[in-house]
């Protein structure tokens, strides 16, 4: 008598093995800079409008510091799961 | 010189989506756990969504710098966005998006009839509303200010400034 084997579905997500044959590196860089530009061109975009119009507001400098800070930690907390090579 | 922006709640609520937002990929973690239950060789794929995978991690911190780049958008906009009410005149300055502004000025002189509006729960207890601004005339313009903390305060004070203004034009006859 052949021993009960037991078979599973293919999960339908699994992207272990296609992340995998990836280099991370260059994928982290592609991404890092992709969000970098954006990020660059929004921030001087928003700075302009906030030194421009906020009427001398004593919160848009807070303001703009507050969101390069914070973007800064969020990319950091992006990328650091990889460590450098 | 008063300037007037919309009420902090009705800034808390755009806010809200990009708080629920940026929590949904939090549930990931527990959504698979007990997903796993259900379908143990799931195991590799539950795996994945954890803080430990780095690329896990990269799909969030970009996820949250993009609601982050949003959100901000909507400060920028909540913040550009004000009445100004001098004692002539009533300024709106309307940001529509980066690079798309209109500013508009009333004269209080040209005023007729002030109307406050204050609808729903919400609006009653934190008292926030909509100021209606009437020329007189055929032609007869509104100027809306909506959203407004103390209505009832605006209202007050551009009732006032048109009186002050009444009077100084007959001391001046």
């Amino acid at each position: 008598m052949e021993p009960a084997t037991q078979t599973y579905p293919t999960p339908l997500f699994d992207p272990g093995p296609v992340l995998a044959s990836l280099d991370a590196g260059k994928v982290v860089a592609v991404i890092a800079w992709f969000m970098f530009v954006l990020w660059v061109v929004y921030t001087v975009v928003a700075a302009y409008h906030w030194l421009r119009y906020s009427h001398r507001s004593s919160i848009a400098i807070p303001a703009l510091i507050t969101h390069v800070v914070v973007s800064l930690a969020l990319a950091l907390f992006a990328v650091s799961g990889f460590a450098p090579a | 010189m008063l300037s007037v922006r919309k009420h902090w709640f009705l800034f808390l609520m755009q806010m809200l989506p990009f708080l629920l937002l940026a929590y949904i990929p939090m549930l990931a973690p527990n959504v698979m756990e007990s997903f796993v239950r259900a379908a143990p060789h799931a195991a590799d794929a539950a795996a994945w969504f954890t803080l430990a995978n780095p690329w896990f991690r990269l799909f969030l911190g970009v996820w949250w710098l993009l609601l982050w780049i949003l959100a901000f958008n909507v400060f920028t906009a909540y913040f550009l966005n004000l009445w100004i009410i001098t004692t002539t005149r009533i300024v709106k300055i309307r940001q529509y998006g980066f690079f798309s502004r209109q500013v508009s000025s009333f004269l209080l002189s040209h005023i007729q009839d002030v109307t406050t509006t204050v609808d729903g729960l919400f609006a009653t207890l934190l008292d926030y509303g909509t100021v209606r601004a009437e020329t007189a005339g055929e032609a007869a313009e509104t100027f809306k200010m909506s959203g407004i903390p103390d209505p009832t305060g605006i209202r007050d004070l551009i009732m006032k400034e048109i009186a002050d203004h009444h009077l100084a034009d007959k001391a001046v006859v």
